[in-house]
């Protein structure tokens, strides 16, 4: 039974009179322990997704189809009271600027034991303030620096400091939005490996949103890869890294430098991603497809299934793309 | 190709350059942006400068276009030092130095025409006669920048325009003056992954057909590594090693380079991650460190290294690093593949 599992979701936004349509039918789901990755460009509706499983889209946004089942309890349609026991508590966010989910003016550490104190009304303060120490310890920030403001603190440090608030009330879930796009790379790497580290220690699930492919493949397990608010491809990150079958995901993993690969090797996709207001008709893909075929400017491609764990949305796999 | 040792006259002469910024409240505790940099830009190369945010990458390489106010040092363009050139030969001096900055959304006026964006530096510096003229040069620079057909796009305005298209409007506007020199600062950091490596290939292919040499800053070691002759890395104001794109990747001699270089997510399930020997970052540092700047986060540092500033010495053919341990540390390579000629996927 998988921890979160996302069916068909449909999220659209309202705005000036237009519906924006910011995912479209997305399914996936995320096994208790496994860090589960979330790629795709501007405009792909990552984060979308991940403010939708977190019910925190803005007003004029709404799930408008499918179901969002979290440790066996359907969230879709949840109110407000019951998204605040479950968020913060069941599951922890960090954001791309930590700064601006720290308190300005309140210590670090105050800011650690809220949470905590808030979710688990029981607990004495002196436990409370104990667990935020061993855990802003863990994060790596000393003794000394746990009582300064988040203004003291390194970019690298408030970062930590944000997974340290996330992991205070122990979430079954975290949820990671591009945690680590704003830092500098030696202070990503770290960030990184402490994720890492924490994952084994806490035995954490995570929902990870980048951009960056050298991320995913250095923390994730599985990948959705997703297109123009589309999943266009699933698989593990072997699969997903060693043989892509969407065309999106072979020309995204070829347009990034790769030190493996060699210099010069690396080229763009034709054309910009599409936008949501009116996106192409069929696959979402074709107008930038290298491969692309009559069907794929008319029909939406249905998933093929290659393995239990990888699938694409791709008329390729389909009976056109046989009969070629 | 790039002049390799130093065989051509370089372009750009850079001599103890120092760019210190004065900060209101302490005084007499200066923020030195730029500190006692040498620097060559061969003519015809592609020049990366690479570093942290806070490293001067941004101001040295303004302060080589007389962006930034020089506080001492010169900055020689061929026979010219720039950085104490009268007001009068300044313009002149200013179109051969093109910039092409990272925010395409803010260089440009709203309302202005994606035509009359790329005609003002010609209008400006009165390198055109005639209506006819200004339009051919025009159009010949956005076909040349790949917006075509340029007719059409020239009627455009910028919130028309996707981010690679509206950067692409930045280039042509730099390369319609034929600089010798062009800088571009982080011009695709802001750009998704899809539409970046086309703008990096322009920018190559710009300076080939134009002869011009490139300037490229960054802070994202892969970037440079794609299209860089050469690599400067720089941290908190000084460089610490230059070479070309090869050494500095593949066979980096101070510790700080390889440390960045090792700290880059590489995009392959099976490169297993380095340990990263580093501690803290540049933003916990209070004040410039005494010694080596990265004597504090290196994990080979020695008491040595906070007592002498270490000298930019040669560690091989064209490659220089500032570090006082150079003979004695054996980095290992920070990628496997980098550092050799790969046939198929690591």
């Amino acid at each position: 039974m998988p921890l979160l599992d996302i069916r068909n979701l449909s999220v659209e936004y309202r705005r000036a009179g237009r519906v924006i349509k910011a995912a479209d039918e997305v399914s996936f789901d995320i096994e208790a322990g496994t860090v589960m990755g979330l790629v795709g460009e501007s405009g792909s509706g990552k984060s979308t997704l991940a403010l939708a499983t977190m019910g925190l889209l803005p007003r004029n946004g709404a799930v408008t189809g499918g179901s969002i089942r979290f440790d066996s309890t359907e969230m879709t349609g949840l109110d407000e009271a019951g998204w605040r026991s479950v968020r913060g508590r069941r599951m922890g966010m960090v954001f791309q600027g930590a700064m601006n989910s720290l308190n300005p003016v309140r210590r670090v550490i105050d800011q650690v034991v809220e949470p905590i104190r808030t979710h688990e009304p029981g607990i004495a303060k002196p436990d409370a303030m104990e667990r935020a120490r061993e855990l802003l310890l863990m994060v790596g920030i000393p003794p000394d620096r746990h009582r300064a403001f988040p203004f003291e603190y390194s970019g690298g440090m408030r970062q930590r400091a944000g997974i340290a608030m996330a992991l205070s009330v122990r979430p079954a879930l975290l949820i990671a939005d591009e945690p680590v796009t704003a830092l500098d790379v030696i202070v990503q790497a770290r960030i990184l490996r402490l994720l890492e580290e924490l994952r084994e220690a806490l035995n954490l699930t995570i929902l990870f949103i980048t951009h960056d492919l050298g991320v995913v493949a250095r923390l994730c397990d599985r990948v959705v890869v997703l297109y123009a608010a589309r999943a266009v491809e699933e698989g593990t990150v072997e699969e997903i890294y060693d043989q892509p079958k969407h065309p999106y995901t072979r020309a995204l993993l070829e347009s990034v430098p790769n030190f493996a690969r060699g210099r010069g090797k690396s080229h763009g996709i034709p054309g910009t991603p599409p936008s949501l207001v009116m996106p192409p008709a069929g696959c979402r893909f074709h107008p930038r497809c290298p491969a692309s075929m009559e069907i794929c400017s008319t029909e939406t491609p249905v998933r093929s299934r290659f393995t239990t764990t990888q699938a694409a949305a791709c008329h390729l796999y389909g009976e056109e793309g046989r009969r070629r | 190709m790039m002049a390799d040792g130093g065989a051509a006259a370089p372009l750009v002469t850079v001599r103890e350059l120092n760019v210190h910024f004065k900060r209101s409240r302490r005084i007499g505790d200066a923020v030195r942006a730029v500190d006692g940099v040498d620097l060559e830009i061969f003519t015809g190369e592609t020049l990366c400068i690479v570093g942290e945010s806070g490293s001067g990458k941004t101001t040295l390489v303004r302060a080589i276009g007389h962006l930034a106010p020089v506080t001492s040092g010169s900055v020689r363009f061929g026979d010219v030092d720039i950085a104490h050139l009268p007001r009068t030969e300044l313009r002149a001096m200013r179109r051969r130095v093109q910039y092409v900055f990272q925010d395409p959304f803010e260089s440009f006026d709203r309302r202005q025409s994606i035509f009359s964006i790329v005609a003002q530096p010609l209008k400006v510096h009165k390198l055109v006669d005639s209506q006819v003229e200004l339009e051919a040069r025009v159009l010949e620079a956005l076909e040349e920048c790949g917006l075509e057909p340029a007719h059409e796009f020239a009627k455009l305005f910028p919130h028309q325009l996707s981010g690679g298209q509206r950067q692409r409007v930045s280039i042509a506007a730099a390369v319609v003056l034929r600089p010798e020199l062009l800088i571009a600062d982080e011009p695709v950091s802001m750009l998704d992954v899809s539409v970046r490596s086309d703008i990096l290939s322009l920018f190559v292919r710009l300076k080939e057909s134009h002869h011009m040499t490139l300037v490229f800053v960054t802070h994202d070691l892969s970037v440079a590594w794609e299209i860089a002759d050469r690599i400067a890395v720089m941290y908190l104001g000084k460089v610490v090693e230059e070479g070309n794109a090869d050494q500095v990747i593949g066979n980096p001699a101070n510790p700080y380079t390889h440390a960045l270089v090792t700290a880059i997510p590489v995009p392959d399930p099976h490169e297993e991650p380095a340990e990263l020997g580093v501690s803290g970052d540049i933003g916990d540092l209070v004040g410039i460190p005494q010694g080596c700047r990265f004597h504090p986060r290196c994990p080979y540092a020695v008491q040595r290294c906070s007592e002498l500033v270490p000298p930019l010495n040669t560690v091989g053919h064209g490659h220089r690093s500032a570090c006082i341990r150079n003979d004695e540390l054996e980095l290992a390579p920070p990628h496997r593949s980098a550092s050799r000629p790969v046939t198929g996927r690591g």
